[in-house]
């Protein structure tokens, strides 16, 4: 276990020099899609891995998250309450605005879509996100509706001004520990337990004394504020958020991916399906131009035919039986 | 007082009534069985006390406390565990952890509900599948593991739905046995079971349930006599023959 823990210190530490030594911006803006979307796998992973709960509707989270951060910057009202910190972490404050927008309507839909299991409460997600998507381009007061909202003015945290590739370099990576960090401590507590038994079996769990239903919305709760960060810091990054972009079908399918390819309820599995996924579309968009969602694709199902586990689980269960191997050849000699 | 009181208890799915006006005590200590075949509405009833479903009429009182109507969880917090007939493991977690996360509800923490689990687990039996993954396990031991998760929430009363139906012989006297150690522990058990054999070897008393009506109720010497019962399990015909 001490192994493992050097291991992660010692990879934290070499993120954190990596920008002294990278001075290719496209490189860094790599990084930071990687580290965006270990966010969102995650996110999807705590309720579709954990929890056995497969939404196709993460992107009404990820949406509100996005538009919670826009117009905590952009309003008048809203931007006031900066004043606390002197207005030296608006940007943070955005980002914990839009995820507790997020809590808040998850809140009010969690006891409404857990009465519905299995494939209906994909659906149910799915009309979710797009009812989402209906009302930003409706909604013209608050959301701007299809025009979409721009941020004028560059974000500082402290003294840090929120320009160029390096300074969102640091903030992802602090937001990707932070939320994979979450994640564990949740998947090895009481609570995590109960994801567990609520994925394997809902009427055991139930049996077996757990109040499945309030924490599916507990999960749920988690899980989406997660999602919230990453719309947050999508908002930031890009500058410019439009209902399209944000409460997009894309999305939701994306984080599904990630979470698939790499290993469905495991910790490591969103961040190895992050990094594959978003390093092998890019290199397909450069070798097949517009034809590289057709790569991808078959790519996808290469690997759900053949690593169902993901990559992640699969190279697990490669090392683990190799484990075994080993150690019966010990006892054998 | 009995422990548990069902009052004219009724379950209607649409049109069919499933459970009608059915009335039976528990009484502390001992171990009731329930007997019917096929289709009589023995699991249903335990549904409705375990709260996985509501009755349509009638009451279930537990140590003087109404309970239907309330969660399976809030039940199990009550004091009362079931297993069931058709087995539940959580497959893709160790045996430890099935029996332990069923200790968790009642542990303040996961230290608690380990040495909650390693006590059950000794008691019936499983010490050495604890490391295995529960979808591995024969039906034999699936069954062991069912009654295992039940009393890891700590119950004082707990309902046994069919422990050993597809057991061999050998491990129906394996499950007798511990049934028999369970009760001597201080639990009070109601248990569903179609091997009479072993049924009439645990249980102090016998109700016996058909086509949702119960048909009598008695001692189990009582019950292998009764005209009714008998009639219920081989019909009219057979009995007018012998």
């Amino acid at each position: 276990m001490n192994r493992q823990k050097s291991y992660i210190a010692l990879s934290i530490v070499v993120l954190l020099l990596l920008p002294l030594f990278i001075k290719n911006q496209f490189l860094l803006h790599m990084f930071i899609l990687i580290f965006l979307g270990v966010i969102y796998g995650q996110s999807w992973n705590l309720l579709g891995g954990f929890t056995g709960q497969i939404s196709f509707g993460h992107a009404l989270f990820f949406g509100i998250g996005a538009y919670g951060t826009a117009k905590f910057l952009t309003s008048d009202s809203l931007s006031k309450i900066g004043v606390i910190f002197n207005h030296q972490a608006d940007p943070i404050l955005a980002i914990i605005f839009g995820g507790l927008m997020t809590i808040l309507v998850t809140f009010l839909m969690g006891t409404i879509i857990f009465r519905l299991s299995g494939p209906y409460f994909g659906l149910g997600t799915l009309a979710m996100a797009e009812i989402g998507l209906v009302i930003a381009m409706n909604l013209k007061s608050v959301t701007n509706g299809g025009e979409g909202i721009l941020l004028l003015d560059t974000p500082s945290i402290g003294p840090f001004e929120l320009m160029g590739k390096t300074s969102f370099y640091y903030l992802i990576l602090v937001l990707m520990l932070l939320t994979v960090f979450f994640v564990y401590q949740i998947m090895r507590r009481k609570m995590g337990y109960f994801l567990l038994a609520i994925r394997e079996d809902n009427q055991a769990a139930e049996a077996m004394g757990v109040p499945t239903k309030r924490y599916k919305i507990l999960a749920l709760m988690a899980s989406a504020f997660l999602s919230a960060l990453a719309g947050g810091f999508y908002t930031l990054y890009v500058g410019f958020i439009s209902p399209h972009d944000v409460f997009s079908v894309h999305t939701s399918v994306e984080m599904i991916f990630i979470t698939i390819v790499g290993g469905v309820g495991t910790l490591m599995g969103p961040v190895v399906g992050a990094v594959v996924l978003t390093v092998l579309s890019e290199v397909f968009k450069s070798y097949f131009d517009n034809a590289y969602l057709i790569v991808y694709g078959l790519l996808l199902i290469l690997v759900i035919l053949y690593m169902p586990e993901g990559i992640y689980g699969y190279l697990k269960k490669k090392w683990n039986a190799r484990k075994k191997v080993m150690a019966d050849a010990d006892v054998a000699s | 007082m009995p422990m548990l009181q069902v009052k004219d208890l009724t379950k209607q799915f649409g049109g069919l009534t499933a459970v009608s006006k059915v009335s039976f005590s528990v009484n502390e200590g001992e171990v009731l069985g329930l007997i019917g075949p096929n289709g009589a509405g023995k699991t249903t009833c335990f549904n409705m006390i375990a709260g996985a479903m509501n009755p349509t009429k009638g009451q279930i009182e537990f140590e003087g406390q109404r309970i239907d109507g309330l969660q399976a969880h809030q039940i199990s917090q009550k004091g009362i565990a079931r297993t069931f007939q058709i087995v539940k493991p959580l497959r893709n977690l160790s045996v430890f952890d099935n029996v332990m996360i069923a200790a968790l509800s009642k542990s303040k923490d996961i230290s608690q509900a380990r040495e909650i689990a390693q006590e059950v687990i000794d008691f019936t039996g499983i010490h050495d599948l604890a490391k295995k993954g529960a979808g591995e396990l024969s039906i034999g031991n699936l069954k062991r593991l069912e009654v295992a998760r039940a009393l890891a929430t700590l119950p004082r009363l707990l309902l046994l739905d069919e422990p050993m139906g597809g057991l061999n012989g050998k491990e129906v006297d394996q499950a007798i046995e511990l049934i028999l150690k369970i009760n001597k522990s201080g639990k009070t058990v109601v248990i569903i079971e179609h091997i009479m054999k072993a049924l009439m070897q645990v249980s102090d008393r016998i109700v016996v349930l058909a086509q949702g009506e119960k048909i009598a109720e008695g001692t189990p010497e009582a019950i292998s006599k009764n005209e009714a019962v008998i009639t219920a399990y081989l019909g009219e015909e057979y009995h007018a023959q012998s």
